[in-house]
């Protein structure tokens, strides 16, 4: 219990272990060495757990156990009176292992391995029992609730006995990051690494940058142009010396691990690299207004049609050695199959992007034409290749049907609608639906624009898409029906003079940079993060970083945030000049491996064991711990358990059961 | 066999006067909070979302829109601030001007200026006609005896040719709204016996507008009854009693005790209904089509004129009073002879009558239901 | 170390993967749901790394069922959770063989907001196994009768 009058001497306590510091260290190495001496700390919690906890006897019990020297309980274990209870144990009991039975590990772990630490232990010495989660907040029996502490208790303190001091992995890692991909995304990575201090290489496949964005006329939800964007990002990215730039060129093959990859690219010819430094004022870094033109409109070729062609220009292979990666990759536009709502058979069937570049030509005050016909009424067909019907949709070239949601369609199609009636009122609109999904900030008012502008909403059902017929013998080419939700499921007919198919998104091929990393896709083949919500932009291959597009569905501003979130986490990773890993990767006892080789058959990673020649001639098994996730595959398949994951060994594991059972059948049988 | 929209309905029905009907996104609040809206009646999301994709016949063959009273709770609950019950007002100028076959109807309500310049034009032939009329029957200075500038005899045998060619051609237009909405393209059509066993409702709708206490405010329908109710008394007395209310010097309690009551019902409710108008006081009175001021001003001023030469001539100004008569009745002539037929006075007659032909069918609908379907070995057999 | 199984009540072994399912049983603790105490959480950063043995020591040493609790498809350690499948696929054929019902090693997945799954799991597991006890409770009664 924290009483005020042991404060003044945990004070001068304090002071002490200041001073005796430089003593303490070396003292570390003995004392781990020495056989386990475990102190337990129960934790009231201000009676969150005492008042369904007997915490005294929890404390009681743990002193009888092997290798416990104290066993104390205190009012709050994480305040600083609690702390220094530990922490004087440590310097006056000698103890090496400490178990705290408090709250769940997420609250207070680093709190208690910080004690550790400035006590001169190894923080890995440190294990918790979880007593108020898992106990006292969910069960209301008080005996059985004691009982079922003691046992948690006593399984830490077999953990804890088996722990081994650990030292993180740590790393040398290249100040320097590789962004594949020059759309939005990549742009807005590059530059934030840039302005970090980071050396950037932006890989861009294209002879131009801009990616999707570069084929758009504005942004919403704010109606800014497309151009004004892509070209102040290109501006920012070019102009800083940190960044080169290489465009037409693709990622051959990745080598290595976080802090030490070696990209592997090829560049076609005619391919640009621009290394911008602060004096320069060449053609090859100040020329943005090619750039800028080059965003629309062109295909790879034209875009420097009136440019001479060099005599050196020719394809050529580089390398590039970065810490970390950021994937920018992108997505591709779903291409309807031919005859998807008359796509490629009827030529007033066209994609939204196509819609947009058609629109954004048309000029205003008159009556726009497709072909050289009158258009009159437009129709759009939202969740084109998106939120696709087992069953009802053919599956794609890739083999599957793309259930996911684009989200992005929804807003850009009521936004295109919206322009249209704009800037040609007297056109009629018509939009099939299933959900109308504005999900983000000024979205929704595009739907309110929309249907104030009389756009009209027929609502399909996804199992029954809408039937589209050549309008033969009729005033429209075209004739779009559906059983209309809105109409109490009564088929409505429309006709319309253009079609506009409001294609989704789709994983694109990320290529060799996925093969050689063999990078996590998820089920709808998009590249897939750690954890949708605790590691966002992580990829399980560390050192690899989603930024926009390859992950998910994302608009602009999506892409932007997921990218500028990716810099900041591989600024992260790599500002210290060295990359620091969990420990808890896989070891090999090479006295007991006997080079069986059944772990690097099982590892789900490549190179993350290889086996080794050791100078007496034999074969033994060696974890590149850059490289090992920590899954323990290996541990299972060892025939003589000669490999193990640190810090969460078998053994250990082992001793936890055990030491459950035996709290459990021994109290429960007083 | 699918419906081909038609999305020029909405700018027409603008036209009518309709709300804010392209904000609606068919979530239905409006059906669920209407009082009104019972069983297969899904209004006003139905008749919406038939104008919003152009359906004119559907909207001509549905009787929902008599059977919206404006309460406004759907305009109120509206999200999207649509004014549904505006709208379903517009879709019954629409009616009236689909159910008028002279095309009158659909000009006046298109322009309010052909119907203010008809108004006007014919308030001018009338007073013209009456002066004349007046100065060669009688003296300008005597309202009664045999002298009189207008005699009641003459005025009273007017007042009938005119109430027979409006009521021909008011029937004939609620013949064309029986044609669109419970014949037209029907293959079950209520049979006699589910006309006969209504038949008393119409009298009842007529001269209760039960359905409109439905409404969750009252207010609306006391106020509305009390000027149906006074309005219709009034045509009573002037149709069948004019010469007794004419009839002086002793004043005729039996049938003037109900004309002062009308009169007061007419003159209360009009300066409450425009005020409520002018100030929009009630979810009904936020807006207001030419044809709804058209209606109030010249009702009061019938009921005003009226009162005033009745007082002159009670008082022994006599000039006084042939003269306010003559512009009372300037004001009487143009307000049956148009807006009866043709504008927002029809509804006294299409509104009883849908609520009629309502019930007529689902009377039908029922004794369809409760007519035996012949089994499958009957039919079989046959 | 064979607890008589009249005394207590039968343990209940949970391995809960550090990302997914260990973070559900503290929420299911910050909710203050209550649920069966005969049962023992360990964190684990993967399942997979439990060999066959293990399991079946498990059970030899005492306990009446184990939940695997892992994370599914969601499974931070690329192949991971394909390689428990499979092991665990394996371990409930030799059960059988043990004659051991193969029902009292759950394989399954929890995600870090699955609180209702996590006590489905726990609950059903429950009443599995109590109801095996009593079971060879009354078997053994009768054993002793004849």
């Amino acid at each position: 219990m924290a009483e005020p009058t042991h404060e003044p001497q945990a004070k001068a306590d304090e002071a002490q272990a200041e001073a005796d510091e430089t003593q303490a260290k070396p003292n570390e190495a003995q004392a781990e060495a020495d056989e386990p001496r475990v102190g337990v700390y129960v934790c009231y919690c201000g009676g969150n757990i005492s008042d369904v906890v007997d915490v005294e006897a929890v404390a009681a019990e743990a002193a009888k156990l092997p290798g416990v020297v104290t066993a104390k309980t205190n009012m709050f274990m994480c305040s600083d009176p609690g702390q220094q209870v530990i922490a004087d144990d440590i310097a006056e009991l000698g103890v090496n292992r400490v178990v705290v039975a408090s709250c769940a590990p997420s609250l207070h772990q680093t709190t208690f391995q910080g004690v550790l630490e400035r006590s001169g232990l190894n923080p890995y010495l440190y294990e918790n029992a979880n007593i108020r989660e898992q106990v006292s907040w969910t069960h209301h029996d008080r005996a059985e609730a004691t009982k079922k502490a003691s046992a948690l208790v006593s399984a830490a303190v077999a953990k804890a006995s088996r722990l081994e001091p650990l030292e993180p992995v740590e790393i040398p890692a290249a100040p320097a990051v590789a962004v594949v991909g020059g759309g939005v995304a990549g742009l807005r990575a590059a530059t934030d690494l840039a302005k970090a201090g980071l050396a950037v290489t932006l890989i861009e496949k294209e002879l131009t940058l801009g990616g999707t964005v570069a084929r758009l006329d504005n942004l919403f939800p704010y109606s800014e142009p497309a151009e004004d964007v892509l070209c102040r990002l290109c501006e920012e990215a070019l102009a800083d010396p940190r960044i080169t730039v290489h465009t037409g060129t693709v990622v051959e093959s990745v080598e290595g691990y976080v802090g030490a990859f070696t990209l592997h690219l090829e560049q076609q010819a005619r391919g640009r690299t621009v290394e911008a430094t602060p004096d320069a004022d060449s053609r090859e870094i100040t020329s943005l207004d090619w750039r800028c033109e080059a965003f629309r409109g062109y295909g790879p070729g034209e875009a420097f049609a009136d440019e001479p062609v060099a005599a050196d220009d020719a394809a050529r292979a580089l390398s590039v050695p970065v810490g970390a990666i950021v994937a920018a990759t992108g997505f591709d536009l779903y291409v309807p199959p031919e005859g998807e709502y008359g796509y490629g058979r009827l030529p007033q069937v066209i994609t939204l992007l196509d819609f947009i570049e058609w629109l954004s030509k048309q000029p205003e005050g008159s009556v726009p034409t497709f072909n050289g016909q009158p258009v009159r009424a437009v129709g759009f067909i939202h969740c084109v290749g998106s939120r696709q019907v087992e069953g009802v949709h053919e599956p794609g070239p890739n083999g599957r049907i793309n259930e996911h949601c684009s989200r992005v369609c929804c807003t850009a199609t009521l936004h295109c609608a919206c322009d249209l009636r704009d800037k040609f009122p007297d056109v009629v609109a018509y939009e099939f639906y299933q959900d109308i999904r504005a999900y983000g900030r000024g979205h929704e008012e595009h739907y309110d624009r929309a249907s104030l502008a009389n756009v009209i909403f027929l609502q399909y059902d996804g199992a029954q898409p809408p039937k589209v017929v050549a309008g033969e013998g009729d005033d429209h080419p075209v004739l779009v029906s559906c059983l209309d939700g809105l109409t109490w499921g009564e088929e409505v007919e429309v006709g319309v003079d253009l079609l506009v198919l409001a294609v989704g998104m789709v994983a694109a091929d990320v290529g060799n940079l996925a093969t050689s990393l063999k990078l996590p896709v998820s089920a709808d083949g998009f590249l897939q993060e750690v954890h949708p919500k605790l590691r966002p932009v992580e990829q399980a291959v560390n050192g690899v970083l989603l930024a926009g597009t390859c992950q998910a569905p994302k608009d602009v501003t999506e892409s932007c945030a997921s990218a500028s979130a990716a810099a900041a986490k591989a600024y992260g990773l790599l500002a210290s000049g060295e990359v620091k890993l969990d420990p808890y990767v896989a070891h090999v006892d090479p006295e007991l491996c006997e080079g069986h080789a059944a772990c690097v058959e099982e590892c789900p990673v490549d190179r993350a064991i290889a086996m080794e020649d050791y100078p007496d001639g034999s074969r033994k098994a060696m974890v590149n711990p850059a490289i090992c996730t920590g899954c323990g595959a290996c541990v299972a398949v060892c025939p003589t358990q000669a490999i193990d994951l640190s810090g969460w060994t078998l053994e250990a594991y082992e001793a936890m059961v055990d030491a459950l059972l035996l709290s459990h059948s021994e109290v429960s049988a007083l | 066999m699918a419906v081909r929209v038609d999305p020029t309905l909405v700018a027409e029905l603008e036209e009518f006067g309709a709300g804010d009907m392209k904000a609606c996104f068919n979530c239905g609040n409006c059906t669920a909070v209407c009082p009104l809206s019972e069983g297969d009646t899904a209004f006003p999301r139905r008749m919406i979302r038939y104008a919003q994709i152009g359906q004119r016949d559907q909207l001509a063959s549905h009787l929902e829109p008599w059977l919206c009273y404006y309460c406004g709770d759907c305009s109120t609950t509206c999200p999207r601030e649509a004014e549904p019950g505006e709208t379903m007002m517009s879709m019954r100028r629409w009616l009236t001007a689909k159910y008028d076959f002279t095309g009158i109807s659909r000009l006046f309500y298109r322009s309010w200026k052909w119907e203010v310049y008809s108004i006007i034009l014919v308030a001018i032939l009338t007073g013209i006609a009456f002066l004349a009329v007046g100065f060669s029957v009688g003296s300008i200075d005597q309202y009664g005896g045999p002298d009189a500038f207008l005699p009641s005899s003459g005025v009273h045998i007017f007042d009938w040719v005119l109430a027979s060619v409006l009521l021909a051609l008011l029937l004939t237009n609620c013949a064309r709204m029986w044609y669109f909405t419970t014949l037209k393209g029907r293959s079950a059509r209520p049979g006699l016996g589910s006309y006969l066993r209504n038949v008393h409702l119409l009298p009842l709708h007529f001269f209760t507008q039960m359905r409109f206490a439905k409404c969750s405010a009252r207010r609306p329908w006391v106020i509305h009854l009390i000027l149906m109710l006074s309005y219709t008394t009034m045509l009573v007395l002037i149709m069948g009693f004019l010469p007794q209310m004419w009839a002086g010097p002793e004043i005729d309690w039996r049938v003037h005790v109900f004309g002062y009551l009308a009169t007061i019902g007419l003159l209360f409710t009009t300066v409450f209904a425009v005020r409520g108008r002018t100030k929009k006081l009630e979810p009904h009175y936020q807006f207001s089509h030419e044809s709804d001021w058209m209606f109030l001003i010249l009702l009061f001023v019938v009921a005003f004129t009226g009162i005033l030469q009745h007082i002159l001539h009670r008082s022994g100004l006599d000039v006084a009073a042939n003269i306010t008569y003559v512009v009372h009745m300037m004001g009487v002539v143009p307000m049956l002879a148009l807006e009866v037929p043709f504008s927002k006075w029809a509804h006294l007659f299409y509104r009883p009558l849908a609520v009629y032909l309502a019930d007529v069918q689902t009377d039908a609908a029922e004794v369809r239901q409760r007519a035996p379907s012949p089994t499958p070995g009957e039919a079989a057999a046959g | 170390m064979h607890p008589a199984p009249e005394q207590t009540e039968p343990p209940i072994l949970v391995l809960a993967t550090s990302s997914c399912a260990y973070i559900a049983a503290d929420a299911v603790g910050q909710a203050h749901l209550e649920h069966p105490a005969n049962t023992y959480v360990m964190r684990v950063p993967a399942p997979v790394v439990f060999p066959d043995s293990f399991y079946y020591d498990c059970f030899e040493k005492g306990f009446a069922g184990i939940i695997v609790m892992s994370c599914g498809h969601e499974c931070p350690y690329p192949g991971a959770f394909e390689r428990l499948t499979k092991r665990i696929d394996r371990v409930k054929m030799g059960l059988k063989e043990r004659g051991l019902d193969p029902a009292r090693l759950r394989l399954t997945a929890v995600c870090t907001v699955c609180t209702k799954a996590y006590l489905k799991e726990i609950n059903a597991m429950d009443a599995l196994v109590r109801a095996a006890a009593s079971a060879a409770a009354v078997t053994a009664d009768g054993g002793d009768a004849t």
